[in-house]
């Protein structure tokens, strides 16, 4: 009888543990820390910002990012604006690769560096969070840091940034039910905490950054070349050599 | 049930205030990190010292913001990204600027911006940089012909600034040993500031 | 059902009212953001302003008393002109305290009014300070050789001022400039206008004041602890009212952990005479340092010792007080109590001065005894609640 009343007890108590996991989620809030803050002038939505622009995106691997995933996001966005992007993932083990001539040189070079610069995980919490079934959140703090230059053909350094986020992470049922209801309720949805929100306006901070830096190395370099018309190489599609 | 309510009491003492901040609370506020020795040493009302153990291998830090002053949509986006940057962008630019003049050189300062406040600001600026580093520097504007305006005002950006400094050297406007420096934005959109310098009636753009 | 009803109408009405008000809130965020920093602007800017004049204390512009026109105050961009008089009032009150600066401002209203000029070259619509050789053809100069002009400017979490001296001739040459800047993180240091002192030496001071506070305390608490009703008997305790004196030490300047020791006396007349020893150990649970302007909460569990004789100690034991005891009146035989205790509290503390406190307290002797009730069950019975005011020396 004591061995039965004890079992059902244990299946409980594993029950309730199940549904606290399924049910939990993550609340993730989004600080921009250095640059990314700032307004920017361009719109990045806009498809013709960089027509006949072909731009070299190269993104250096370093701690806590993956630089293919970088590589992929960024050269969609600028595509959308109109540049024509190649990218290249800098191995650092790598030989460099002998350059070969091309039929249409980039005209502009960006570098881009994506690394953690500080993380912070509560061990505490986390125990608790365990023993509570994620009653109480662990929580999780992420400082992520882009350094971006962007120069000439000829390697003129036309522009540079340096740019800097902080992710605050809570994992548990009681904080996302909590905040999922106070989004809700109160909330207007720009503000919501809970969803990917964070990670949109991220996404559109660091695109609309690059954009603009972009932008500002390009008239640089017009200035620089005494507002010479850039040289077309592209031969127009369709017709014969 | 009561422990379990005061458990629920505990995530209140790990809250990080980020949540109690609006999203435009977030976006408004400049911050870095220091080390704890750092921020103690700078903030010692605010921050403890840390304890003596960790001084040496003292591997925490603080995250230090500050409130902008003006809120991010107070002001237009172009204004408001060259006024950030003001001090920087005016101090590289007059640093330039002076490591191409002759010493001896009267420097007059002007900027062309679309917003005539920001323009004061900026001309502002690099007038009192300048005349920090020592630099003889005029508040005075060298200002053309009303007529000689108009016909400026029709040229296209790569022809304006060269042709204005050498009319400024041809009407005695500017002196022999006076240098022009010119700070402005060429395109609409960007949120940089160029410059260029008007020495006898030859103009140059700062690279 | 009722409460279910209710919560979801609370739910419909906020959801409803939430999308109509989403721009009147943020609209309410900004103008709170405005108001908290609009304060720090004048603090900061009048901040930047003395350490012009004290940087003109200790190399004066002029080597004698010269007239300045104070031809501008620009205050920084979209922020309104009412900051400019503020900021023009505080330099002619500091200048005039200090003069050893060698400035003397001088008043002229036709400097900063737009003047009209006519010649040979055309004509020539500025303010008066650009043209100081049209005012003085009008004889509408002051007499004054140079202007001063000063810019404020905010470039993110900096405030900037360019300060400029020219002169007023056809030259307009800048014969003295300087930028500051500073920070809404960096606190005001408030200089006395009389008394001028550096950035490192007010600082200085504010330490002092910060290391003045001292590491030990001396805390006195009034208060009173009452215990919960017992079930099984016909008296209760009555309320127990204590002064208590003690030494307060915390490990850092910050206080962010303390301990304390406390004697305590209590004394009602016909009913008890009680002693009690007390530790304390409190956190600090609103920051990692006491703040100057913001009052501060601490947590902390104790542990302590009474002892107690008379009538009113008839409750705190395991055995029902029979009426033979209450009714007692022999001086020689009073009942006494020793009693160990711990206690948790929450104690808000204003500038280290003036606090208030609330407890619970459990008697693990009497776990098991029904004299006493319990206010809480938290595993462990609280039988005691009580609340101080301290005072602290």
């Amino acid at each position: 009888m004591a061995s039965q009343l004890h079992h059902a007890r244990l299946v409980r108590v594993v029950g309730w543990a199940a549904i606290a996991i399924a049910m939990t989620g993550c609340v993730t809030v989004y600080q921009p820390l250095v640059g990314l803050q700032r307004p920017i002038a361009v719109d990045p939505q806009s498809p013709n910002t960089f027509t006949s622009t072909r731009v070299l995106l190269r993104c250096h691997p370093a701690e806590g990012v993956e630089p293919d995933v970088l590589c992929r996001n960024l050269r969609s966005s600028l595509t959308k604006q109109g540049a024509t992007v190649t990218t290249e993932v800098v191995r650092p083990s790598a030989r460099a690769a002998a350059a070969t001539p091309s039929e249409n040189p980039p005209q502009y070079i960006i570098d881009i560096t994506s690394k953690l610069i500080h993380q912070h995980d509560d061990p505490l919490l986390a125990v608790l969070c365990a023993f509570s079934f994620t009653l109480v959140p662990a929580i999780s703090e992420m400082t992520y840091g882009q350094e971006i230059s962007i120069r000439d053909a000829q390697g003129f350094m036309l522009a540079q940034q340096s740019l800097q986020e902080r992710f605050v992470e809570s994992f548990g049922l009681g904080v996302w039910a909590l905040n999922g209801l106070i989004d809700l309720i109160i909330r207007p949805k720009d503000e919501q905490v809970t969803g990917d929100g964070y990670k949109a306006e991220f996404t559109r901070d660091l695109h609309g950054h690059l954009a603009q830096l972009l932008y500002n190395a390009k008239v640089r370099a017009r200035v620089m070349n005494s507002f010479a018309p850039e040289a077309i190489t592209e031969k127009p599609k369709g017709t014969s050599p | 049930m009561r422990p379990l309510l005061l458990l629920l009491l505990l995530p209140a003492c790990a809250i990080d205030p980020l949540y109690f901040k609006s999203r435009a609370e977030r976006r408004n506020l400049d911050c870095y990190r220091l080390s704890q020795t750092d921020a103690a040493e700078r903030f010692p009302g605010q921050v403890p010292p840390p304890p003596g153990k960790q001084i040496a291998g003292d591997n925490t830090d603080v995250l230090t913001c500050s409130t902008r002053y003006v809120q991010t949509a107070e002001r237009p986006a172009r204004d408001e990204a060259i006024l950030s940057t003001l001090t920087r962008q005016v101090t590289g630019l007059t640093e330039t600027a002076s490591a191409l003049v002759d010493p001896g050189a009267l420097w007059h300062v002007d900027a062309f911006y679309p917003s005539l406040p920001v323009a004061q600001k900026i001309a502002v600026a690099a007038r009192t940089l300048l005349a920090e580093r020592g630099l003889p520097v005029s508040d005075r504007v060298p200002t053309l012909a009303a007529g000689d305006v108009a016909v400026l005002a029709t040229l296209p950006q790569s022809d304006v600034y060269r042709i204005a400094c050498a009319r400024s050297y041809s009407t005695a406007v500017m002196a022999e040993g006076d240098v022009f420096l010119g700070l402005m934005i060429v395109d609409a959109k960007e949120t940089i500031l160029h410059g260029g310098i008007c020495q006898r009636g030859e103009w140059r753009w700062l690279p | 059902m009722t409460r279910a009803l209710l919560f979801a109408s609370i739910v419909a009405l906020a959801s409803t009212a939430r999308g109509e008000d989403d721009v009147d809130l943020r609209e309410r965020q900004l103008d709170l953001l405005r108001a908290e920093v609009g304060s720090q602007v004048q603090l900061q800017a009048a901040e930047l302003i003395d350490e012009l004049v004290y940087g003109w204390t200790l190399r004066a512009p002029f080597d004698v008393d010269t007239g300045v026109v104070l031809a501008g105050v620009s205050v920084p961009v979209s922020l309104g002109t009412g900051l400019e008089a503020y900021l023009e009032n505080h330099l002619a009150g500091l200048v005039t305290r200090n003069p050893r600066t060698h400035v003397q401002l001088v008043h002229c209203p036709a400097c900063s009014a737009w003047v009209v000029h006519s010649g040979s070259k055309g004509t020539v619509v500025t303010r008066g300070f650009d043209a100081p050789e049209a005012l003085s053809q009008a004889g509408l100069s002051s007499g004054a050789k140079h202007a001063l002009f000063l810019d404020f400017e905010a470039e993110g979490s900096s405030l900037v001022l360019r300060a400029r001296i020219t002169t007023l001739d056809t030259t307009l040459r800048i014969v003295s400039a300087r930028t500051l800047s500073t920070a809404t993180s960096a606190p005001a240091m408030l200089r006395e206008s009389e008394r001028l002192t550096s950035v490192a030496e007010a600082r200085k001071e504010y330490l002092e004041a910060l290391g003045g506070r001292g590491l030990f305390l001396v805390p006195v608490r009034v208060g009173v602890r009452s215990y919960a009703p017992g079930t099984q008997t016909q008296i209760n305790a009555a309320p127990f009212l204590w002064v208590s004196a003690g030494l307060e030490a915390a490990f850092s300047q910050a206080r962010a952990w303390t301990a304390s020791m406390n004697a305590a006396f209590s004394w009602l007349p016909q009913s008890h005479v009680a002693v009690m020893a007390q530790g304390r150990i409190a956190r600090l649970l609103t920051g990692n340092t006491t703040s100057l302007t913001w009052p501060d909460v601490y947590g902390f569990v104790g542990a302590g010792v009474l002892f107690g004789s008379g009538r009113g100690m008839l409750i705190f034991r395991n055995t029902n007080p029979t009426i033979d005891e209450i009714i007692n009146t022999s001086t020689n035989n009073d009942p006494r109590a020793t009693l160990g205790i711990l206690t948790l509290g929450l104690e808000l503390r204003v500038k280290n001065r003036i606090s208030l406190i609330g407890y619970l307290e459990t008697l693990p002797a009497l776990e098991t005894t029904d004299n006493i009730g319990t206010f809480i069950d938290f595993g462990i019975r609280f039988q005691s609640f009580g609340v101080e005011v301290a005072f602290c020396f």
